[in-house]
């Protein structure tokens, strides 16, 4: 810049203050306009998108529906125990219904995860206590729940295997996390080093998650794997020195997902793999979405060598609805991407390379290779279809995740044939 | 209703209200007009609150929500009768930089509604060229053309002779 520019630049950070007078900010006005907004989409959104749905339905559905990629589980789970309910099998046709699960007392819970049969759901209750960050957590196995309590605040369990082992993390203090497991109801500490947490566990009792580098900067983390709830964690080595984030899913191999970005916090995601045995971890090519490449890949699991996770595309003009938000998998064996139809925010993958999540207008669905399937609401229901999904079975007939209407959250499991 | 995630929410937005409200001061330069930027940001937070659950850079993110609305605002210009109709505010008649202010407001003020991102995200926040160039949707390329256009309007309103002769009593 030319000595005049500093000049100018130096005068405009005098004007680095807040405007004067209390702020008219009306939270709750903002909160009631943005669900009022949502109702009126909804309703001019629902014509169309029904038209949608059925042009998609009336595709033949090509996959097999039980291609089951993981490898049988080193830690299986006891055969005597009652599973849930018999599971369908055949081809995938995409038809579901919605059961609320059971919660002791306050019915107020969600789904934060599940196993890859779908068998085990965990969960956690609305927040209680002084400004209401104290999480009860629930874990159920078919109908079946199990109430957990885990030191902290802001307790939540992320993952849990075949065999039942949950993993989760809480706050020790505002900037301090600490990662937990649960085994058969009894809380178990993860041996960190400093701050941390776990976010998700294979059937071999690996685990994964990350730890905190800089006391007080909590977004400052780095990889860690714990070889089983017992282990210290280990760091896992760095595509590049500057590289931070965090583990966010374990296949049953032991390949492990990372989301990084190169050093600046500023950089966009990226997601990196560390495969079994190999010396160094992969960062994944950006996928190509429609107009080009992507600039932003947010992988969300990783399950069945398949890396599943949603890309964007910087636009000049921004849609009014924003940026679309591309379902997009990546099967490890043969690097390829593969960008699904239809658009998707948060949600998560299963073995097969479909995704679930929140599809279309704040309504929780599924998208698979070949076609998109909204979940539905429970008998009796009322009030909206929004809602999200946390778990995913491997073989597509098991989503765990929550619904949600003006007055309540509820936890949700949808099975699927 | 409020469930863990409305929680979360309030409370994020209450802890980010200082920050949000600098800026959007800085962007309109007018009280009111900056607390509606602040209140549709929150809205449209909400619209999205469950999705962006896992955003890395939440702060980033919202920051992006704020600065593209007050551009598209500005294009559409229904807001623009409302800006430069009256005087900019006046932090504090005590203040002595007050007046100071008052100029510098008025000037940015007048800068084009892209330019003027810009120059606040870059040199009132501090960000770097990267991040302004996302948040914007544009090049880093064009973020360093628009910051030299940019301050080339404000020293053109501002008066090249005046704003050098105050800096130099002023250092």
């Amino acid at each position: 810049m030319r000595i005049d520019d500093e000049q100018v630049a130096d005068r405009l950070r005098w004007l680095d203050d807040e405007p004067a007078g209390p702020p008219r900010i009306d939270l709750p006005g903002a909160i009631r306009e943005a669900r009022r907004r949502r109702r009126n989409r909804r309703v001019a959104a629902a014509g169309l998108a029904a038209l949608g749905v059925l042009a998609v339905a009336a595709l033949p559905a090509a996959l097999g529906g039980d291609g089951q990629a993981a490898p049988a589980p080193a830690s299986s789970p006891d055969p005597s125990m009652p599973s849930p309910e018999p599971q369908p099998t055949g081809l995938w046709q995409g038809v579901c219904t919605a059961t609320l699960l059971p919660v002791p007392g306050d019915p107020r819970a969600a789904v934060t995860g599940g196993d890859p049969d779908g068998r085990w759901l965990v969960g956690r209750r609305a927040p209680q206590g002084q400004g209401r960050m104290d999480f009860g957590l629930l874990i159920w196995e078919g109908d079946r729940v199990r109430e957990v309590e885990l030191p902290g605040s802001v307790q939540e369990l992320k993952d849990v295997n075949r065999a039942g082992l949950a993993v989760g993390s809480s706050s020790a203090s505002p900037n301090e996390r600490r990662a937990w497991a649960v085994r058969d109801g009894e809380v178990i500490g993860l041996p960190v080093v400093t701050s941390g947490g776990a976010t998700a566990v294979n059937d071999a009792g690996r685990i994964v998650g990350y730890r905190n580098l800089v006391p007080g900067k909590p977004w400052i983390q780095r990889p860690v794997v714990w070889d089983s709830y017992r282990s210290q964690p280990v760091d896992l080595p760095l595509p590049g020195p500057r590289w931070e984030g965090a583990a966010v899913d374990i296949d049953e191999d032991g390949t492990i997902l990372a989301v990084m970005s190169d050093g600046h916090p500023d950089k966009p995601p990226r997601a990196v793999v560390w495969r079994p045995g190999a010396a160094r971890p992969e960062v994944l090519p950006l996928p190509r979405v429609p107009g080009g490449k992507a600039d932003r890949f947010l992988p969300l699991s990783l399950a069945g060598g398949w890396v599943t996770g949603t890309a964007e595309r910087d636009t000049k003009v921004v849609p009014r609805n924003g940026i679309p938000s591309y379902p997009v998998r990546i099967d490890l064996r043969t690097g390829q991407a593969e960008v699904l139809k239809g658009v998707l925010w948060a949600g998560i993958g299963n073995g097969q390379g479909w995704l679930a999540g929140w599809v279309a207008d704040d309504v929780p669905g599924v998208i698979t290779d070949t076609r998109s399937v909204k979940l539905p609401v429970p008998d009796g229901w009322r009030g909206d279809r929004q809602g999200s999904v946390n778990s995913f079975s491997d073989d597509g007939r098991v989503l765990g995740g929550k619904l949600e209407s003006e007055d309540q959250v509820r936890p949700v499991r949808w099975t699927c044939r | 209703m409020p469930d863990a995630s409305d929680q979360e929410y309030i409370e994020y937005v209450t802890a980010r209200l200082p920050a949000l409200r600098r800026l959007a001061y800085g962007l309109c330069g007018d009280r009111d007009q900056a607390d509606d930027l602040v209140q549709e940001t929150a809205t449209r937070l909400y619209l999205r609150w469950a999705r962006i659950a896992e955003v890395e850079q939440l702060d980033a993110y919202v920051r992006t929500v704020l600065v593209r609305h007050f551009l598209d605002i500005r294009r559409r210009g229904w807001w623009r009768v409302h800006l430069f109709g009256g005087p900019p505010d006046v932090r504090s008649t005590e203040d002595r930089g007050a007046e100071e202010r008052t100029v510098l407001r008025d000037a940015l003020a007048k800068v084009p509604p892209r330019q003027r991102a810009v120059l606040v995200l870059r040199f009132l926040h501090d960000l770097p060229v990267e991040e302004v160039a996302r948040t914007l949707g544009c090049s880093a390329g064009t973020v360093k053309s628009q910051t030299s256009h940019g301050l080339a309007a404000m020293r053109r309103l501002l008066g090249d002779r005046e704003l050098a002769g105050r800096t130099g009593e002023e250092r």
